[in-house]
């Protein structure tokens, strides 16, 4: 049973949610990302699942263990649990879903409540910006908000594979320089670092 | 095989489930021609093409997304204080496919299944998710007791409820596994009662306990979502034997929940 991060196949083990209203296309951001796919019939996402990808960044392997999380509304209580431990959020609401950017606020309070909010991460990002007829939300009224909120912002299309690795990317520098702060301040070795993540994993124990 | 062939296997699930006294020949007629809450209409839609969309059922927005539309709608009429959560979708999506579109039985084969106290089974939708979250963790101490090790190492690699019970429980395991298993996986359960899930659950975890507890989390996660839908073989007759050994133990406070449980809604 010998595990993998005593291989030393990376420099950095993070963990990233991936949030937002139903339908919005969270999955196919994430599949987009980590194996280049999308599909147009997978299935409506339920409970959490897991991903992993192993990203360059400024020289350094930034392992990504991305979680995607159910959207329904009646699910935000057990998917919050999730949030704990996380260094980097990618909210997401669809371009073509007024509602969904709407709920915006609402799942960035969420994130205030459930996570160390000084050292987590976020990019927001306007999906769907393929579907140009059914536009429901203009791209100045996501800059807009992610200027009031102080986020980086990205339009997106996990259909046609624009914008997606470069959220990616920008939430991994921000966390890369996030840790790096946190390391130089309390002179932390690298490995402690890592057993922290490994205490949070366990404790992610969701329903039961 | 476990269970009728499948040709009278629709036949032989309801004369299992039907219960007469909670039969009323207009009742589906009556809730179609209701209308749920605006939030719930646009929480339907949402999941219509998401539903088995590669299935030949469901493939356009044809009679099989318009019959699971009625349904899902009469039956978050039916059961307004929990209305409509994902995972619904899937069971009455399944119905649909194994009735071969009979679009008013699959309503009364869930409603029955609903108003039976050995199944109970929309409660699992309810606000809260209490009567999931009991099942959960009746899962997790069977799943401690009968398999250690791997239960174990699932702790260990940091594996959560919600990337595999959870979906299975309020999927009755159409998120994990191809339609063809589940078909059987049904025939045990509704022979039995809610808890042969847990039973199921057990015995897939047993048979492929070698394979997982080699794996980190990475590739747990990539076994349980991807894999066993594309190509695992799983040995079906196995896995339902072993779980008809399974004996589902409970501490007193789980006995006492379920013995006490009162579903709040009334039909």
């Amino acid at each position: 049973m010998s595990r993998q991060a005593n291989s030393q196949d990376y420099d950095w083990l993070v963990k990233v949610i991936v949030i937002g209203d139903s339908g919005v296309g969270k999955t196919n951001i994430l599949s987009q990302f980590c194996d280049a796919k999308f599909s147009i019939t997978h299935m409506a996402t339920l409970g959490v699942d897991f991903k992993i990808k192993t990203i360059d960044v400024d020289g350094k392997k930034l392992k990504l263990q991305i979680w995607d999380t159910a959207g329904q509304e009646r699910f935000r209580n057990i998917t919050k649990t999730y949030y704990k431990g996380a260094q980097g959020v990618i909210l997401t609401y669809s371009v073509i879903d007024r509602q969904s950017f709407q709920n915006v606020d609402g799942w960035l309070r969420s994130i205030q409540e459930n996570t160390n909010s000084n050292d987590v991460q976020l990019v927001l990002v306007g999906n769907k910006a393929d579907m140009s007829a059914e536009r429901q939300v203009t791209m100045e009224e996501g800059q807009k908000l992610s200027q009031q909120y102080n986020i980086p912002f990205f339009e997106t299309s996990a259909k046609s594979n624009m914008n997606i690795n470069e959220s990616f990317h920008n939430l991994a520098q921000r966390i890369i320089s996030t840790l790096c702060k946190m390391q130089a301040n309390d002179d932390a070795p690298k490995l402690n670092l890592k057993q922290t993540e490994g205490k949070e994993k366990t404790k992610a124990d969701g329903c039961c | 095989m476990d269970g009728a062939i499948s040709k009278y296997r629709w036949n032989f699930w309801m004369a299992q489930v039907y219960r007469n006294r909670d039969y009323d020949p207009h009742l589906y007629t009556k809730l179609k021609n209701q209308t749920p809450t605006q939030k719930i209409l646009e929480d339907i839609t949402k999941d219509i093409n998401r539903t088995f969309p590669s299935h030949d059922h469901f493939k356009d927005y044809n009679q099989g997304q318009q019959q699971l539309f009625s349904i899902l709608k009469a039956l978050s009429m039916l059961n307004e204080d929990i209305g409509y959560v994902q995972g619904m979708n899937y069971i009455v999506g399944f119905s649909l496919i194994v009735s071969g579109g009979k679009e008013e039985e699959v309503f009364w084969l869930i409603h029955f299944i609903n108003t039976n106290p050995l199944f109970q089974w929309w409660e699992i939708y309810r606000v809260n998710f209490n009567y999931a979250k009991a099942i959960c963790q009746v899962f997790s101490k069977n799943f401690n007791e009968y398999l250690p090790a791997l239960y174990q190492h699932f702790q260990d690699e940091g594996i959560s409820d919600q990337q595999y019970i959870w979906q299975w429980i309020l999927t009755q395991f159409l998120y994990t596994f191809p339609i063809d298993r589940v078909i059987f996986f049904w025939d045990f359960i509704l022979a039995t009662d809610i808890f042969s899930i847990i039973k199921i659950s057990i015995a897939f975890l047993k048979e492929f306990g070698y394979e997982l507890i080699q794996k980190d989390i990475g590739q747990i996660s990539e076994f349980l979502t991807g894999f066993i839908k594309d190509q695992l073989q799983i040995d079906v007759p196995k896995i339902i034997s072993d779980a008809k050994q399974i004996v589902v133990n409970m501490t007193e406070d789980q006995k006492q929940f379920f013995q006490n449980y009162k579903p709040q809604s009334s039909t």
